[in-house]
């Protein structure tokens, strides 16, 4: 075969391709078409999930700053149960003191009947007002019943002492709430600047809340009754005595 | 001796309740610091300051943070230091004794508990 042969049939099959590109073409019209037609059925659908996005997220500022007013609301509450509880072991040590100075004073009132017990050997009706008196000043079992109370409720403000502890856990939670939800501002605004930077209204929406920095434990829990301590303690222990194994080899 | 504490925590109520502690268990001489950089400041101030009890997250400076500087520092290195925290993993209790922390607490602690510890720690 001559070389324009040879061309002419290369030039053929082009067209061949060329037309079956053509037809290609006219059957994906009608899908280019309906995309074409679901793209703009879509763009107002996207318009909308925008301005829920940034509905969304202008809200966020606002409950972040209701969770930091919770956290200082309950502190300051705690603060007033913790100036209650001073008030009432206060009043408890008075309470105590009081109860010392009465049995002083009944050591001393007894020392002095029995004194007087002497000075009346014979004197039936004295000594029988006497025994009367000895009676009515015995109330060593009563203080002690209410020294038992005393304690008794300074046990029990010890233990409030301690369940307000929670607070402190607590207030680490929601700093950690918070934070997510700060961070999900974020990513959302991201996701705003992403789909449609044109829908900020200025420079004040573009601004986002500082992503605050991480001073609070997620993993705080309150367990009171679990001895979480005895488990430290023992993790304490074990390293403590490792790292006094490493410096005996380096020393 | 007369033990002087500086009591550093972020939250209001667990300096309170530390402070109360110190006090039931015999020890009235305190001074308290809301973070980190607040408790250095007082340590450069108040050198009558001879034990530290200390939370671990606390914003602008960490307890931790606290303890490695006062652990490089020549004039605070010996102080005894306490930590108080929530945090009670493995890992936090390691990295803590590795800053040189004294003796480690985990939240929420009983009076008894804050006392053995002190008392521990005084004793070596």
């Amino acid at each position: 075969m001559s070389d324009s042969a040879r061309n002419l049939n290369q030039i053929v099959k082009k067209l061949h391709e060329v037309d079956n590109v053509f037809k290609f073409g006219e059957k994906m019209i009608p899908v280019i078409e309906g995309f074409v037609s679901f793209i703009s059925d879509f763009i107002p659908f996207v318009e909308q999930v925008s301005g829920s996005i940034q509905d969304t997220r202008s809200k966020i500022p606002e409950a972040s700053s209701k969770l930091d007013k919770v956290t200082n609301a309950t502190e300051l509450a705690m603060t007033e149960v913790l100036d209650k509880i001073d008030e009432i072991n206060e009043q408890l040590e008075n309470i105590n003191e009081c109860m010392d100075n009465l049995v002083e004073k009944r050591e001393s009132t007894a020392i002095l009947l029995e004194n007087l017990k002497e000075k009346i050997i014979g004197n039936v009706e004295a000594n029988e007002i006497l025994d009367s008196i000895n009676k009515n000043i015995d109330f060593g079992l009563s203080l002690e019943m209410v020294k038992n109370k005393i304690r008794e409720i300074t046990a029990s403000t010890d233990q409030i002492t301690m369940s307000l502890q929670v607070q402190d856990i607590t207030a680490q939670q929601l700093a950690a709430v918070n934070h997510l939800i700060i961070s999900v501002q974020h990513k959302l605004g991201g996701l705003l600047n992403a789909v449609d930077s044109a829908n900020f209204d200025g420079e004040d929406d573009l601004a986002m809340e500082k992503l605050p920095d991480v001073h609070f434990d997620a993993n705080a829990t309150y367990n009171p009754g679990e001895n979480q301590q005895g488990e430290v303690d023992s993790i304490v222990s074990s390293e403590k005595a490792s790292q006094e194994e490493i410096d005996k080899l380096f020393s | 001796m007369e033990r002087k504490f500086l009591v550093v925590d972020d939250s209001v109520t667990m300096r309170r309740i530390v402070v109360n502690t110190l006090k039931t268990i015999g020890y009235s001489e305190y001074v308290e610091a809301e973070d980190g950089k607040d408790a250095i400041d007082k340590l450069n101030t108040d050198m009558g300051i001879n034990f530290v009890i200390t939370d671990w997250n606390m914003p602008v400076m960490s307890g931790l943070e606290l303890t490695k500087a006062i652990r490089s520092d020549d004039r605070t290195k010996g102080l005894p230091i306490l930590m108080v925290t929530t945090r009670g993993i493995k890992e936090d209790i390691v990295q803590a004794l590795q800053a040189k922390v004294s003796n480690y607490v985990v939240k929420p602690f009983t009076p008894q508990i804050l006392k053995d510890k002190i008392d521990l720690i005084l004793s070596n």
